[in-house]
């Protein structure tokens, strides 16, 4: 099963890491198609839900690449974007969701004024939302923290497999998970 | 204290902190509080959130899954909205979904009428900048298109949800290899309905516009068999200055790789050349079935491959395929295997291959082009297609290099090489209009300038463009098609008398419009025409020196490739010197290293082995001073030193380089694999020479692996790969292992007629000759001697070593007669005396002769057999120093050790 046939991912990957703008849109979309693909095979397979987008991120990187040769720095690349396009997803559907419940967007939803307290499902979605601008200032101030949380908390991807990705010792990466966690935390109590 | 956004201060601080046990922080916070409170207060505040527990803690669970299925879910409103409307279209149904955008049959009812059509929008979430710029632009250039055989822009707008559309004809039909094959059509037929697909895409390209993605699937034939040309979603306007768009030229190249040109999958600059090679694919799968086989997808690098893979032959593939490839392609009445081969073959068969040239240069220039052609053909008459002259040769050879300058055959002709510069003029212009704009003191002459050039360009560019819009062809010739040539004279008598009052834009129009002609083949006038140019050029003074530079190097080339090569060497000589006059700008660097490598070029031609290294050597500086000293792109310098290192037998100078080449290409972490097989089998060869055998067998089975893996296996470095194992293993006496790499070195060069074959027969034929087999050995080393005529140099030293070599295999595959042995005998000292006339007594080839020389001494027991095994040896001590293991077994061959 090929993501879309006649399209040779490994060099669209490739070029997506060279800086081509055109070509990791067009891998964004690839993937937020696949991914979807994915889910619903996943769906049919079986109802298991733990470590999913990790089992989906990596299942999708294996049938781009299909055994091509990918650098490491393209695969860099492709985790950080499967990773974003993830995000987006989750982010996607939380914002559609509160705005479905509301009729309305999220920004015009004080939380104060609620006239009843919002059920758990409705405050995750809140929570991600704000977790998802707050990251995005994060990224303003520190890219390298903003990329990590989307590739451990959106791709996925367990600190040893970012380690290996991105050549660093799986301690400094939880030092900065440590930081960003908190740095997030502090944003998200200062914002709300 | 906002911790974003002083995050750099407080990041340090943060993470010493967190590393206390939590008992010992309080003190340490008391201390920074000290001298800075309001920073003590915010670490305070995050230390406070570590404690606390958030999303990132909770992890996604079910989401990643809630949300996908959403995204499913809203997928499938595409079919919830049939029946809706959208403007004045009614939804029937999907008909077929893209990367970004989603396609609806829809329908307008009028009075009395109703009109079906395909509608096509921007799917939901894929609305960012860029792939609404491409949505867009599909649509600006479907709007500038009018022509029967192109779908048509009906309609488009924004609908409810704020979603961009265009609605476009709707074709039923058949793609086009299918619709060949449900009618069952004859040759002819096939060729007609090609022809037309070939005029509509003419058309774009008279409008600028190259489609890029012409496959089967996007030319649908209707019921009355009219060919349609769909879907110019990743088409691209030649006139288009955007820097973002040649991005996309580069990524999108990635849609249909089956039908990509190579310039598409190298990522290089895509013109109407490129068109013409996916029509010739489409031709190819007409006739035969199925695409070309062997097509390469690897990486093949122009400027170190030393000969591109053709394309196989359509008559071959016809001869070859099952039939039930030929029922694929044929339906019904498949034609007779043979006769439709026949048929094919020859002139038809000349178009084809001439349409899928790997260098975009030798293709025809245009869709047009390819369709007076295919007419030509299709009325008995000539066709305009030439196999390779000399000249072709000679200029391929030429354009075989990596500055770009042989790029002149891109695209439409002179006017839009004219076109491209002048473009590119218009930037550089407006950049120098800005860099004065910065430096106001002395700022006003200097926009004048700039002003001035800019407004030059500009007047190039409108000028060029309204040549191309006059150039319908409906209109030129009462529906006759304008024969290329025709187009470029038309302007050039536009450029003759419209452009007096600005000499130096005509003067670098004439140069433009020459070279246009020349590589349409109308080389007389267009080199007269380039030499008006030039005069004109040389009369304008300081401010025409760039230009007339440039100039004086394309005429050089021009020169070179109709084999006046002294001309082209003094040519380039006096454009090199102008452009050492102008500095050292990142242009008129470029224009050096332009010249350099023509002249190498030419020194190479002339087999100049040390005028090459020389002018090798200035191109690596010139280039080092330009890049660093560590650039990758520096790699195919070194390489090419290397190359030139070897033919002088310079082995050390050899090692380094092709050491540096590797070290640099290193550095290049998207460096593919396979070009490090070019360079470690140079580093073998040189290895080799310096007896440093087991290390050269090291390297070149190295190179062997990588070469097997990554490229396919008939790829001209592996029969170099292949020759240099020969050799070594002939060296070391290994001459079974050596016979079989030379065997396939020879079957590889066979089979893609490459120059080295010659080379490659010989070094088999010396090895029969070693192995006590002279009767193989002559018949092979005839053949050799055969092509090296044809295909090589005389003047190569190896050519006289092989001339030696043969008297040698003559004189020792018969049974001594006198004539003969005095035939053999002359045959080698002749070459002897060639080499020593052409000073070519240092090299490898002249100790190898003169080795041949003393095995005819020995063969026939005459006396002076220790003498000529003397001279042998002290060359080879010459060559190779007196360690080297070549010189010791000549040294133990001559002196027995004692029992």
């Amino acid at each position: 099963m090929s993501p879309e046939p006649g399209i040779d991912t490994t060099l669209l990957i490739a070029a997506a890491s060279n800086g081509d703008k055109a070509a990791e849109s067009r891998l964004f979309d690839l993937l937020y198609d696949d991914l979807q693909r994915m889910a619903q095979h996943h769906l049919l397979r079986s109802g298991r839900d733990a470590g999913h987008a990790q089992s989906l991120v990596h299942e999708v990187y294996l049938r781009m690449v299909r055994g091509g040769a990918v650098g490491s720095a393209d695969r860099q690349h492709f985790f950080a974007l499967a990773s974003r396009v993830m995000r987006q997803i989750v982010i996607d559907h939380a914002r559609r969701r509160c705005s479905d419940k509301r009729g309305r967007g999220v920004d015009d939803l004080p939380l104060d004024a609620l006239p009843e307290p919002p059920s758990p499902a409705q405050r995750d979605d809140l929570e991600l939302l704000q977790l998802d601008a707050a990251l995005g200032r994060l990224e303003q101030h520190d890219a390298g923290l903003s990329r990590l949380v989307e590739l451990h908390f959106f791709g996925g991807l367990a600190f040893p497999e970012i380690a290996e990705l991105l050549g660093r010792s799986e301690r400094t990466l939880k030092r900065e998970w440590r930081r960003a966690r908190v740095l997030l935390y502090h944003d998200l109590a200062v914002e709300a | 204290m906002d911790a974003m956004s002083h995050w750099q201060q407080l990041s340090a601080a943060l993470d010493a902190l967190l590393d206390l046990p939590p008992e010992t922080r309080e003190s340490r916070l008391a201390e920074i509080a000290a001298s800075d409170p309001a920073q003590a207060a915010t670490l305070r505040d995050l230390l406070a959130a570590e404690a606390r527990e958030g999303p990132l803690d909770r992890g996604l669970g079910t989401r990643v899954r809630e949300a996908l299925d959403e995204r499913a879910a809203a997928e499938a409103i595409s079919a919830a909205d049939i029946g809706e409307h959208i403007g004045a279209w009614k939804l029937l149904r999907p008909i077929g979904r893209g990367g970004m955008g989603e396609l609806f049959l829809v329908e307008r009812e009028g009075a009395g009428f109703s009109q079906r059509a395909a509608l096509k929008r921007l799917k939901r979430g894929m609305d960012s900048e860029e792939i609404l710029r491409r949505f867009l632009q599909e649509r600006q250039i479907l709007a500038r298109l009018n022509h029967p055989n192109i779908a048509r822009l009906l309609d488009g707008g924004i609908d409810a949800s704020g979603r961009p559309y265009f609605v476009m004809e709707y074709v039923e039909g058949s793609n086009i290899v299918d619709f060949a094959r449900e009618h069952s059509l004859d040759l002819v037929a096939r060729l007609r309905l090609l022809q037309h697909v070939c005029e509509a895409v003419a058309y774009a390209q008279q409008h600028l516009v190259v489609h890029r993605d012409i496959k089967p699937g996007n030319v649908l034939v209707d019921a009355d068999g009219e060919p349609h040309l769909l879907d110019f979603g990743i088409a691209k306007l030649l006139e288009d200055d955007d820097p973002d768009a040649n991005r996309t030229a580069v990524g999108l190249r990635l849609l249909s790789p089956a039908y990509a040109a190579p310039e598409q999958r190298a990522g290089q600059a895509v013109g109407t050349a490129t068109d013409v090679y996916a029509l010739g694919l489409l031709l190819f799968e007409l006739l035969c079935g199925q695409l070309p086989e062997r097509r390469d997808p690897t990486d093949d690098d122009a400027s170190t491959a030393r000969q591109a893979t053709a394309e196989p032959r359509p008559s071959q593939t016809i001869r070859r395929v099952d039939d039930s490839v030929l029922r694929q392609a044929w339906g019904q009445q498949v034609p007779l295997r043979e006769r439709l081969a026949r048929r094919v073959g020859g002139d038809l068969e000349r178009i084809v291959l001439t349409a899928l040239q790997i260098e975009p240069e030798r293709r025809y220039p245009t869709a047009a082009a390819l369709a007076r052609d295919i007419g030509h053909f299709l009325a008995g008459q000539p066709i305009d297609a030439r196999p390779d002259s000399r000249g072709y040769r000679l200029r391929r050879f030429l354009s075989r290099h990596r500055t770009g300058v042989g790029a002149a055959g891109f695209a439409l002709l002179a006017l839009l090489i004219g076109l491209g510069t002048a473009l590119w003029q218009a930037r550089e212009a407006r950049e120098q209009a800005a860099e004065a704009l910065r430096q106001r003191s002395s700022a006003e002459l200097a926009r004048q300038q700039a002003e001035a050039q800019a407004q030059r360009a500009e007047e190039t560019r409108r000028f060029v463009v309204s040549l191309l819009q006059s150039a319908n062809p409906e209109q030129a010739h009462g529906g006759a098609a304008t024969s290329a040539v025709d187009l470029v004279r038309a302007a050039a008598e536009r450029v003759e008398k419209e452009l007096g009052a600005v000499p130096l834009t005509q003067a670098e129009l004439r140069v433009a419009v020459g070279s246009g002609l020349i590589s349409l083949g109308a080389d007389g006038d267009g080199r007269s025409r380039m030499d008006a140019g030039i005069a004109q050029l040389r009369s304008l003074g300081p401010e025409a020196y760039p230009a007339l530079a440039s100039a004086l190097h394309q005429a050089a080339m021009d020169s070179v490739a109709h084999g006046r090569i002294d001309e082209g060497e003094q040519l380039s000589n006096e454009a090199l010197i102008i452009f050492q006059q102008l500095g050292d700008s990142r242009d008129f660097t470029l224009g050096r290293i332009g010249a350099l490598t023509t002249l190498a070029k030419i020194a190479g031609v002339r087999g100049d082995n040390a005028g090459m290294q020389a002018r090798f050597q200035r191109i690596l500086d010139e280039r080092e001073r330009l890049l660093g000293p560590d650039d990758p792109r520096l790699a195919v310098d070194w390489n090419n030193l290397g190359a030139s290192a070897l033919r002088l037998d310079h082995y050390d100078a050899a090692e380094h380089a092709y050491a540096e080449a590797t070290r640099v290409m290193a550095r290049d972490p998207q460096a593919p694999e396979s070009r490090f097989a070019w360079l470690r089998i140079g580093r073998a060869a040189a290895l080799t020479g310096l007896g440093r055998h087991d290390e050269a067998e090291r390297e070149a089975l190295a190179a062997r692996d990588i070469a097997e893996r990554t490229l396919h296996a008939d790829h001209p470095i592996l029969a170099s790969i292949h020759a240099v194992l020969a050799t070594l293993y002939r060296y070391q006496q290994r001459l079974p292992e050596a016979e079989a790499a030379a065997t396939r070195a020879v079957a590889i060069n066979a089979t893609l007629h490459a120059p080295d074959l010659a080379v490659t027969e010989m070094t088999l034929g010396l090895i029969q000759l070693a192995a006590g087999r002279p009767q193989e050995a002559l018949t092979t080393l005839q053949t050799a001697e055969a092509h090296f005529a044809t295909q090589r140099n005389r003047e190569e030293p190896a050519y006289w070593q092989l001339r030696a070599a043969l008297g040698l295999a003559r004189l020792l595959a018969n049974t001594p007669q006198d004539s003969q042995r005095v035939d053999a005998l002359t045959e080698i000292d002749e070459a002897l005396g060639a080499l020593r006339q052409r000073q070519a007594t240092r090299g490898n080839p002249w100790a190898e002769t003169l080795g041949y020389r003393a095995r005819a001494a020995e063969a026939l027991h005459t006396d002076d057999a220790p003498q000529w095994r003397q001279q042998e040896l002290d060359a080879l001590r010459a060559l190779l120093g007196p360690t080297h293991p070549r010189v010791r077994e000549r040294e133990a061959a001559s002196h027995p050790p004692p029992p």
